[in-house]
């Protein structure tokens, strides 16, 4: 179930940052923050985005940040957070971003459902459309039950 | 007839290639269209057999130098109607060429 994921630990609605190194690390605050991710996991994802470029903006105004699967995950966990003032990746057709999902995996398939309900719900542009706009945990936690 | 062999790649194969091989699959059903569809990471693709490939824009050049099967260029992860666009002529022509072998 996506609310296992994602809930009110691990969403971060309308938060500020300059760039996007800044939001990547914001995003992950909060998993790491239950233990679920390390530092190392993060800084793995920024070097990802250094060396393979902005592929994970995987459509206009989304970035789903990701790194190979280490020791640095505990388990499989994501977090998701807004920004109120949208950021660039220098992706070259779906720049800005104004969500980060991030995702972590210990191994590659456990996490297979989660991010097909996710894709599922990208695939809608009423999610999206509420994802930009919305200041309510509710407005957004509805589409996760 | 043999089934296309049809992969996705991201720089890990964990994330964004399962989220376009999803889309694949959706487009790949709505056609009535069976194939093998599969995520890879940007590193190994080198070594795998293959008839068409799907990436970002991004991970374009690595691959097109490692691979031999054509690769196509997607956008937008979760737009079905992009990869219908950009890859099911390419994909109705393998079949054929699949079917005289």
């Amino acid at each position: 179930m996506i609310k296992d994921y994602l809930n009110e630990k691990t969403i971060q609605l309308k938060q500020k940052a300059n760039n996007c190194e800044e939001a990547i690390r914001k995003a992950a605050i909060p998993l790491i923050k239950e233990g679920k991710i390390l530092e190392g996991y993060v800084e793995q994802m920024l070097s990802a985005l250094k060396e393979l470029g902005p592929y994970m903006v995987i459509l206009p105004g989304i970035a789903l940040a990701h790194a190979r699967p280490s020791d640095n995950v505990k388990e499989d966990c994501m977090s998701m957070m807004t920004l109120v003032e949208p950021v660039m990746f220098g992706h070259w057709k779906n720049d800005p971003v104004h969500t980060i999902f991030v995702l972590a995996s210990p191994n590659s398939n456990q996490h297979l459902e989660v991010l097909k309900s996710i894709s599922q719900l990208l695939s809608k542009e009423e999610f999206i459309d509420e994802l930009n706009r919305c200041y309510e945990l509710e407005d957004i936690t509805k589409y996760f039950n | 007839m043999q089934r296309l062999e049809i992969i996705s790649v991201c720089g890990f194969g964990i994330g964004s290639s399962l989220i376009l091989k999803m889309t694949i699959d959706d487009m790949l059903k709505s056609e009535g269209i069976e194939a093998n569809t599969y995520p890879q990471d940007v590193t190994s693709v080198g070594g795998i057999k293959a008839d068409l490939i799907f990436t970002s824009n991004e991970l374009y050049d690595q691959i097109v130098e490692r691979v031999e099967a054509p690769v196509i260029v997607i956008d937008n992860f979760l737009s079905t109607e992009e990869v219908k666009e950009k890859s099911l002529s390419k994909i109705l022509k393998l079949m054929e060429e699949n079917q005289q072998k």
